[in-house]
């Protein structure tokens, strides 16, 4: 019982430690932005890898997030006839929810993984401290490139993402569901969508600073090894759902009371 | 104990002492190195000579005792002037700590783009007079991982020398290379020392190379500081336990690391 209660207590004072130490980076980043003096090179470097290279994978899952969405209202739109509000509900649903949660999500095991790993062997191999010797300030060099990649890639992507979400539910419609694309154009044209394509880039940018603060912050306190490593990026991954979740909470929550 | 302190010291270590995982590795270490110096740190494997070197360079902060960089103690420091002082220090790494994502000459170029910010084009010229020096050039657009060990550790040096710092410390730099290699890099280090102004600190366990080229040695046996004098008075003054490890290096009669068991 003692032994039981001893590990519970650790892990739960592990974790209290490690959102202080997420809150403590984040914090850091956020300063090191201001005034923007990190390294362009290494900016337009994070940009392109994370970026770019991102794009066929955002895309196939947000065109897929729109077929699924449609398939799933498939039921009821033959039983109801009610083919009209397909297009007003893949709309909402990929503009404020689905959307920015999916990319994020399929964003942070591609981006964030990568990103805790590449950290992780940056500290093993000792070239974290090489900055640290050479007076470079690790959060600065390493961190706000990233942050400011990683957020404006996922905002731009999620714009991107948005677009082949309704490409994809208006091509399900014409196909599974024959529905004309006018009637799921019109449908869509029906509901003010702005607000929710507006709180789907907030959401966007949220998951991004979430993303890249967990990754860095599993990254750069990586200890033992090649199997520290493995293991923050184990960690990195399960952290940074568990906070795109509750980011997706809390500005649902606020937005709704605004 | 034969210290030579310098009237204008550029590195001094006032009382240090430092534990790791709860056991003492460094233990009430005073010296002070002097611009100019070249100065040999030797012990066995797992003795705190790399610690001693972290705490010099302030990458460790001693648990007890004060570090002084250029005549500041850098506990008292801010943060401006800590960076002002690790900027005019040089630190090859033991296992090269050269930047993956970075080809050569970018790894050497790094402090001098971003420590010193020069543009790349007054870079240029030192970082490949560094090269041509250990003997690299050529190999400027290749990535460390295209390189043997070798070449990356002369790579790490090269960096260190670029940047001509005003503390050059080189840790372990022949470790794991064969006599020739070895003989090639603490030939690159001697001719480094006699031709730059700066205090060079070397630590390796190849003493038939490095007493050669220094002036003064530094010992250090179970993190305590053993002895600390002119290389000539080594085999004189220095402590028995000191002579012996000396003598059995030289001859290659026992391996110093196996002796202690463990990296530094």
């Amino acid at each position: 019982m003692k032994a039981l209660l001893a590990a519970f207590g650790g892990d739960f004072l592990e974790s209290i430690a490690r959102v202080g130490s997420l809150n403590v980076m984040f914090y850091k980043t956020l300063k090191s932005l201001f005034p923007p003096r990190y390294d362009r090179e290494e900016l337009f470097r994070q940009l392109h890898r994370i970026g770019v290279r991102s794009l066929p994978i955002v895309v196939l899952t947000a065109l897929l997030v729109g077929v699924i969405m449609v398939l799933q209202s498939m039921t009821y739109v033959r039983k109801t006839g009610a083919s009209g509000f397909v297009g007003a509900g893949a709309g909402l649903a990929v503009l404020s929810e689905l959307g920015p949660s999916l990319i994020g999500l399929m964003f942070s095991g591609r981006v964030g993984a990568n990103a805790a790993a590449e950290l992780g062997n940056m500290v093993v191999s000792e070239q974290v401290e090489a900055l640290r010797a050479l007076a470079i300030d690790p959060i600065r060099f390493l961190v706000a490139p990233r942050f400011v990649a990683i957020v404006t890639s996922l905002v731009l992507l999620t714009v991107v993402g948005d677009l082949f979400g309704l490409v994809g539910g208006a091509m399900a419609c014409h196909w599974l569901l024959d529905i004309d694309w006018r009637t799921f154009h019109a449908g869509l044209m029906e509901v003010d969508l702005l607000d929710d394509f507006i709180v789907g880039l907030i959401k966007a940018a949220a998951f991004g600073g979430v993303i890249s603060t967990v990754s860095s912050n599993y990254g750069l306190t990586v200890t033992g090894g090649a199997q520290g490593v493995g293991r923050a990026v184990n960690g990195c991954v399960v952290t940074t759902a568990l906070g795109i979740f509750i980011a997706d909470y809390v500005i649902t929550w606020v937005w709704f009371q605004i | 104990m034969t210290g030579i302190g310098s009237q204008q010291a550029v590195v001094s270590a006032r009382g240090i002492s430092h534990r790791l995982s709860g056991r003492k590795i460094l233990d009430d270490i005073s010296l002070s190195f002097g611009a100019g110096e070249v100065v040999g740190l030797i012990g066995p494997g797992g003795s705190g000579k790399t610690q001693l070197i972290r705490c010099l360079v302030t990458l460790t902060w001693p648990w007890k005792g004060g570090i002084e960089l250029f005549g500041k103690t850098v506990s008292v420091l801010r943060r401006r002037h800590l960076k002002e002082c690790r900027s005019r220090i040089g630190l090859q790494f033991q296992n090269f700590a050269l930047f993956d994502y970075l080809d050569v000459w970018n790894n050497v170029a790094f402090p001098l783009l971003h420590a010193r910010a020069m543009s790349r084009e007054q870079a240029d010229a030192p970082v490949r007079l560094a090269l041509e020096r250990v003997g690299l050039a050529g190999t400027e657009s290749k990535f460390p991982s295209e390189l043997s060990g070798g070449m990356r550790r002369r790579v790490a040096i090269a960096r260190v020398m670029a940047a001509t710092p005003a503390v050059a410390v080189f840790d372990d730099p022949v470790a794991g290379l064969d006599p020739v290699n070895s003989a090639k890099i603490m030939a690159l280090l001697k001719d480094y020392a006699a031709t730059s102004e700066s205090l060079v600190v070397v630590a390796t366990h190849d003493l038939e190379r490095l007493l050669p080229i220094t002036s003064r040695v530094v010992a250090i046996f179970g993190g305590k500081m053993l002895y600390d004098g002119a290389t000539g008075a080594l085999m004189t003054q220095a402590p028995e336990e000191v002579r012996r490890f000396v003598a059995a290096a030289l001859s290659g009669e026992a391996d110093p690391d196996l002796e202690a068991g463990g990296a530094a």
